[in-house]
């Protein structure tokens, strides 16, 4: 017998359950405008019937409908989209730092709206040396060659210096990203902690996951990020394969630089593991803001600048190549070398090279190299030769006429031929040119910086390795297998003892295992004097090896009272000198030969150490040879011997193959402070010459170590794994001397006080025309085929083509996004029309409730108080 | 894809991504039509960027062609004008020598103004060679700091001193080598000789074999100087340079001669130098005019001999004439070879100057046509918009 309040009780629920259907719709339309919110909606369920059918069912067949209630308030939103929308977000991210980027890198050049670029300088520089060819003994001509250069000089430093601050307030960026990163993953960590201690409360806080799934949104613009919720509605946020956020634990990124990574020079976001304090890993995102900065940053820009280097010192080697072999218009200071012509050898032997020679009184004071001017005061007419010393032998020398015919460059068959008519006579006098001082574009010199890596702390507690160790290297595996790995010795290389320190030492051989080392040395309690002992173990997890509580002194020490740092351990990575090389082709191994890898002959020098790799045809001179046709294992092998043979002052210097990066490096014991450590000028000019004398050999280019150098002089170290670059163009001058005195300018071809004589200054004209450049592969320098102008153009057209692909990419991504911003909103979106229609429904059922409650009250009205007078008086 | 469900937010969205994608291209065309270039950064064209710049380049580069031969062809020109003027000298001097050793008749004073007249000719051709064109000697090789010709009256020369009897010095000719004359007489005479800077006292000139007898036996080594009343000497203190210009890509154009060469057979314009060991040096056609002028005033002396000379000279000054001749045809070539390369180089200009017009401006017609187009779709977009995202239905509840 169901009760008599039956229909109020049900239309009670009515109501109630029509006000949370109302105030959910004005919630509704009051965010129909906010940014992340999903529409909700009231999810309504008759309550249960009565009552249960059953024999002793009160009243007949049949259930009567007890009314509605509220189930659940839930959000409406579609999380495939939201993946789809963060993935999209993030490429959006990348894609427009990378289009800016760009944007700023042709605005640069300003070309080709404006005459004011290079282009503009390149030309009027070059018109005026044609002015001057025409009146090279006219100093306002003169002075005209100096202004146009300056300008050239100033289009070029302000190209350099835009794109070093275009690179600079990249940094700035990551920065501002790397805060803004950390920022979102607190909030995003509270909110977890918020919506957790709800959800486990029972109810679902629609709001709050509104509120995380924008703060997700934003943070995919800055990087690409993985999302899992867990059980609790909390969420794990990854970037790559590391945790941002893990419910209410954050693993903040950082964009500090890792003294322990020296390769990595600039700043590169990691993670901060709370658990180790001093542990770094490498984030790894693959798109996002980030992606793009550091892109942008080590990449886009420094290939641009890497192109401009290369023209930069292209127009100053040439200009300066041909301007060293001319004269200006007054009398030079000329060495007398108190020498003359004698005897048999007085005549020049043979037209056809190397045979042009004479024979001298003597040759001291003359070096290879040397500008030489015979003079044969005798003849009629007086005339001399201006020549360069090729070879010395004896008393005798062999020389090159200094020509003017850049077409026909290298060979110089031209010169060889006038010289032929010219005979130098018996007494003629030989004097001493110095051509340096007419070097038309020099360097700034500026004072060597060290190695960015050369700032080892002189005390810590805990040390990583620089070294990723490869897969296969575990605790079982033996010195060998790390040999072989490497391709470095260890053992011939430096023992098999490892001299802990004055009284401990560790003996080792091929086949001790790394477990078996380790365990020797933390039994060995090296350092413990000055506090805590040397730990050393291996991070299987983050292939990297890791020593604990020890002083740099104790480390010192592992070599032994000399300081040198074991050759094992410079292969584990724990020595900051030195120099990585770049990735080799993908394929290549230590069982690779050197030809295969585009290795030339000739010599090299590493570390002061002259080496030759030679043809087997042709066998050296003197000094270490090794054939182009050996492995890179047996040629690691015999630089390391020779570096470190006995009393060597390389000693501790070794070339080794990483496996884990596929490159190959130079670590040493001790620094490399200046250039001239690492290439030794044979000639010992100074000052010293545009190009840094590489070697004939192109083995260090082919590895990437000529990089050496660059870094050695280049104060704003650029990340390693980038290109070559130097900073050749902020510090590109004029010759001061030219400056003070445009008489010096060489326009004179023969020599000096022929004020009238143009051959230099055409010769440097026509450099406009001249191939001295190539694009199409570095090493191929033989062959160029591309002037000035064209490889300049080239680049122009490449930032062009680079940045209109960046335009039409982030257009299609924005496509991308609009498509799936339009499904968002068309699952989540609050439509103002449908709330209404929605407001009208639950408007008259909550009318209809109420009059519903009326009309029983009205029935039960009739049964208590009109129904006769039953019972009553 | 058909939207199943749309809201107000969606269609204010749209609306704004469609007015900016129209504001877009409507920025785009204002900005070519009101700076008139069509590529403003490389990555609008990168291609035509490429291609503006190289024809930049090639324009840039066709003007300063241009400007070296235009300068080249005034320099031509002036250098022609000059080789004119010493021609028409030296057939004034050659006429006069043919009247001179003509067997007419003629007194001595007749020739004396002959002798004059070539006097005055040789010091016109020593003005004439030693001018300038726009501040440089033109004659003068690469040595374009010295006055390429000096005329003295003064030789000086060196003795070994074994003798009081003094040769005049020596000197190359085409036919071997011949011996200064030593003239003295009524106009051309020696006024004084110094022997270390001190004058002799009492010279004695024999002038049939032409040598001077000091008063004393001079120290070895020493400086003998002979001053005449009339010059007797020019010399040349250029050297044999030709300045070469480039004029086009690769080709190098040299339109200067110098005055002189020890070489003979080289291009000159005054011919070799008679060089003597003993370091004189004078010019061939000066030295002719001036033998010339010297026998023409001796005529009556010793007249055979002189009429031989004269005859010579004549026959010098034709062989002279024609090098000169060489020279301006020379000359007249390279002019030819100018006048070429500046249509041609006029030619390139212009055609590249086109194609650059054509890559780098914009075609207003179109750009404006464009740019109507742009502005229709922009104001019905806007129209539409303003229309549809104002309805609700909340218009129409009561």
């Amino acid at each position: 017998m169901r009760s008599t309040f039956f229909g109020i009780e049900t239309m009670r629920r009515a109501i109630l359950s029509q006000r949370r259907v109302m105030d959910t719709i004005g919630h509704n339309i009051a965010n129909a405008a906010t940014p992340g919110y999903s529409r909700q909606r009231v999810n309504l369920a008759t309550t249960s019937p009565y009552a249960y059918p059953g024999l002793n069912s009160l009243f007949g067949p049949g259930q009567i409908g007890t009314g509605v209630i509220v189930e659940s308030i839930e959000r409406i939103r579609d999380q495939f989209v939201d993946k789809q929308i963060r993935v999209g977000t993030a490429q959006q991210g990348e894609l427009e730092i990378e289009k800016n980027t760009l944007r700023q890198v042709e605005n640069v050049f300003l070309e080709p709206s404006s005459t004011e670029g290079l282009n503009g300088a390149l030309s009027k520089f070059f018109e005026a040396w044609q002015e001057l060819s025409k009146r090279p003994d006219n100093i306002a001509v003169r002075n005209n060659v100096i202004n146009t250069g300056q300008g050239l000089v100033n289009v070029i430093h302000n190209i350099d210096q835009t794109l070093r601050s275009i690179r600079e307030d990249l940094n700035g960026q990551l920065r501002e990203d790397v805060t803004e990163i950390n920022r979102l993953a607190d909030e995003i960590a509270r909110l977890n902690v918020d919506i957790s201690r709800i959800f486990t409360h029972g109810d679902v806080p629609n709001d709050l996951m509104d509120k995380r799934d924008l703060l997700l949104d934003e943070l995919s613009k800055y990087v690409d990020i993985s999302v899992e919720e867990t059980e609790v509605r909390g969420l794990h946020v990854r970037i790559g394969s590391r945790t941002l956020v893990q419910d209410d634990n954050v693993f903040s990124v950082t964009d500090e630089m890792a003294w322990d990574h020296p390769s990595q020079i600039t700043q590169t976001p990691y993670f901060r593991d709370v658990s180790q304090s001093d542990f770094y890993m490498l984030a790894n995102f693959s798109r996002g803001e980030l992606k793009g900065i550091v892109d942008s940053r080590d990449v886009i820009i420094p290939e641009v600048q890497a192109k401009f280097t290369e023209l930069v010192r292209s127009i100053a080697d040439e200009v300066n190549n041909l301007h060293v072999k001319g004269f200006g218009m007054k009398e030079a200071d000329l060495t007398p070398i108190t020498t003359v012509l004698t005897g048999a050898g007085q005549q020049i032997v043979s037209a056809a090279p190397p045979n042009n020679r004479v024979r001298l009184a003597d040759t001291n004071g003359i070096s290879v190299g040397d500008v030489l001017r015979i003079e044969d005061s005798a003849a009629a007419g007086a005339e001399a030769v201006t020549v360069t010393v090729t070879a010395i032998s004896g008393d005798e020398i062999t020389f090159e006429p200094l020509g003017f015919d850049p077409l026909q460059k290298p060979d110089e068959s031209a010169g060889y031929a006038a010289l032929t008519n010219y005979t130098i006579a018996e007494g003629a006098v030989v004097r001493k040119i110095d051509p340096m001082k007419y070097l038309f574009f020099e360097m700034e010199t500026i004072a060597p910086p060290q190695f960015a890596s050369d700032a080892k702390p002189s005390y810590f507690s805990r040390m990583t390795s620089s070294v990723l160790l490869p897969d296969e290297i575990t605790l079982n595996s033996t010195i060998a297998d790390l040999e072989n790995l490497y391709g470095v010795d260890i053992t011939t290389l430096a023992g098999t003892t490892l001299q802990l320190d004055d009284y401990a030492t560790v003996t080792f051989d091929d086949n001790t295992t790394l477990q078996r080392v380790f365990s020797l040395i933390n039994a060995a309690r090296i350092g413990a004097n000055d506090g805590e002992a040397l730990q050393i173990k291996l991070d299987e997890h983050n292939r990297r090896v890791i020593l604990s509580g020890v002083t740099r002194e104790a480390l010192d020490q592992l070599g032994g009272a000399g300081g040198s740092v074991n050759s094992l351990f410079r292969v584990l990575g724990f020595e900051g000198h030195g120099i990585d090389g770049v990735s080799l082709p993908v394929g290549t191994t230590l069982d690779s030969t050197l030809a295969s890898l585009g290795v030339g002959t000739g010599f090299f020098m590493i570390d002061n150490v002259e080496l030759y790799i030679n043809d087997p045809a042709s066998p050296p001179p003197t000094g270490f040879s090794i054939s182009v046709n050996q492995t890179l294992r047996n040629f690691i092998s015999q630089v390391n011997t020779i570096l470190n043979a006995a009393g060597s002052t390389s000693a501790g210097t070794q070339l080794m193959f990483d496996p884990a990066s596929n490159r190959l490096k130079i670590v040493s014991s001790h620094q490399f402070s200046t250039r001239t450590d690492i290439y030794t000028d044979p000639a010992g000019a100074n000052p010293q010459p545009f190009n840094p004398p590489l070697g004939s050999s192109n083995f260090l280019s082919v590895f990437g170590l000529q990089r050496y150098a660059d870094r050695a002089q280049d104060s704003t170290a650029q990340n390693i794994a980038s290109v070559t670059s130097s900073d050749a163009g902020s510090r590109l001058r004029i010759n001061a001397d030219l400056i003070a005195d445009v008489a010096k300018i060489a326009a004179s071809g023969t020599y000096f006080g022929i004020p009238g004589d143009n051959a230099a200054a055409v010769a440097i004209a026509e450099l406009k025309n001249v191939n001295v450049l190539s694009d199409i592969a570095s090493g191929n320098t033989a062959n160029p085929t591309e002037t000035l102008d064209e490889f300049y153009n080239n680049l122009i057209a490449k930032a062009g083509t680079d940045s209109q692909r960046a335009v039409v990419d982030s257009e299609v991504v924005e496509r991308f996004l609009e498509f799936y911003e339009e499904r968002r909103q068309e699952i989540s979106g609050v439509s103002i029309d449908e709330e209404l229609t929605r407001m009208i429904e639950s408007q008259r059922a909550f009318q209809a409730a109420s009059r519903m409650i009326n009309t029983i009250d009205e029935m039960l009205d009739r049964v208590i108080n009109r129904m006769g007078l039953a019972g009553r008086a | 894809m058909l939207v199943s469900r749309v809201t107000q937010k969606m269609m204010t969205d749209t609306f704004i991504a469609d007015i900016q994608r129209s504001l877009r291209s409507l920025n785009e065309l204002q900005r070519q039509i009101s700076t008139g270039k069509r590529v403003r950064f490389p990555s609008d064209d990168p291609i035509d960027a490429d291609r503006i710049l190289d024809y930049r380049q090639t324009v840039a580069q066709v003007q300063q062609y241009s400007r070296n031969v235009d300068d080249m062809d005034s320099l031509a020109s002036n250098v022609d004008g000059v080789l004119d003027t010493i021609t028409s000298l030296l057939f004034r001097a050659r006429d006069l020598a043919v009247r001179a050793s003509s067997d007419a008749p003629m007194a001595q004073r007749d020739r004396d103004a002959i002798a004059e007249e070539l006097d005055q000719i040789l010091h016109e051709l020593v003005f004439q060679a030693n001018q300038k064109f726009d501040g440089k000697f033109i004659f003068s090789g690469n040595k374009t700091e010295n006055t390429p010709f000096s005329i003295t009256n003064e030789i000086e020369f060196v003795v070994d001193g074994s003798s009081a009897i003094v040769n005049m010095p020596e000197y190359a000719d085409k036919t071997g080598t011949r011996r200064m004359e030593l003239i003295n007489n009524s106009e051309v005479a020696v006024t004084a000789v110094y022997v270390n800077g001190v004058a002799d006292p009492a010279p004695f000139f024999d002038v049939d074999n032409n040598t001077i007898t000091l008063s004393a036996v001079p120290p070895a080594g020493s400086s003998v100087r002979v001053v005449f009343n009339r010059d007797v000497l020019v010399s040349y203190h250029g050297d044999t340079g030709t300045r070469e210009v480039e004029i086009s890509e690769g080709a190098k154009l040299g339109v200067m001669y110098p005055g002189a060469s020890p070489n003979r057979d080289e291009r000159t314009v005054f011919s070799g130098i008679n060089g003597d060991p003993k370091g004189i040096a004078g010019v061939e056609v000066f030295q002719t005019l001036i033998d010339l002028r010297d026998n023409i005033f001796k005529y009556e002396d010793v007249s055979a001999d002189a009429q031989l000379n004269i005859r010579t000279g004549i026959s010098d000054i034709d062989e002279f004439l024609s090098k000169i001749n060489d020279v301006r045809s020379d000359l007249g070539g390279r002019m030819n070879r100018l006048e070429l390369a500046k249509n041609r180089l006029e030619n390139i200009n212009i055609n590249t100057q086109e194609l650059l017009s054509n890559k780098e401006n914009v075609d207003m017609a179109e750009a404006i046509s464009e740019m109507v187009l742009q502005q229709n779709v922009y104001q019905s977009a806007l129209g539409a918009g303003a229309r549809i995202i104002q309805m609700s239905l909340l218009d129409f509840l009561r």
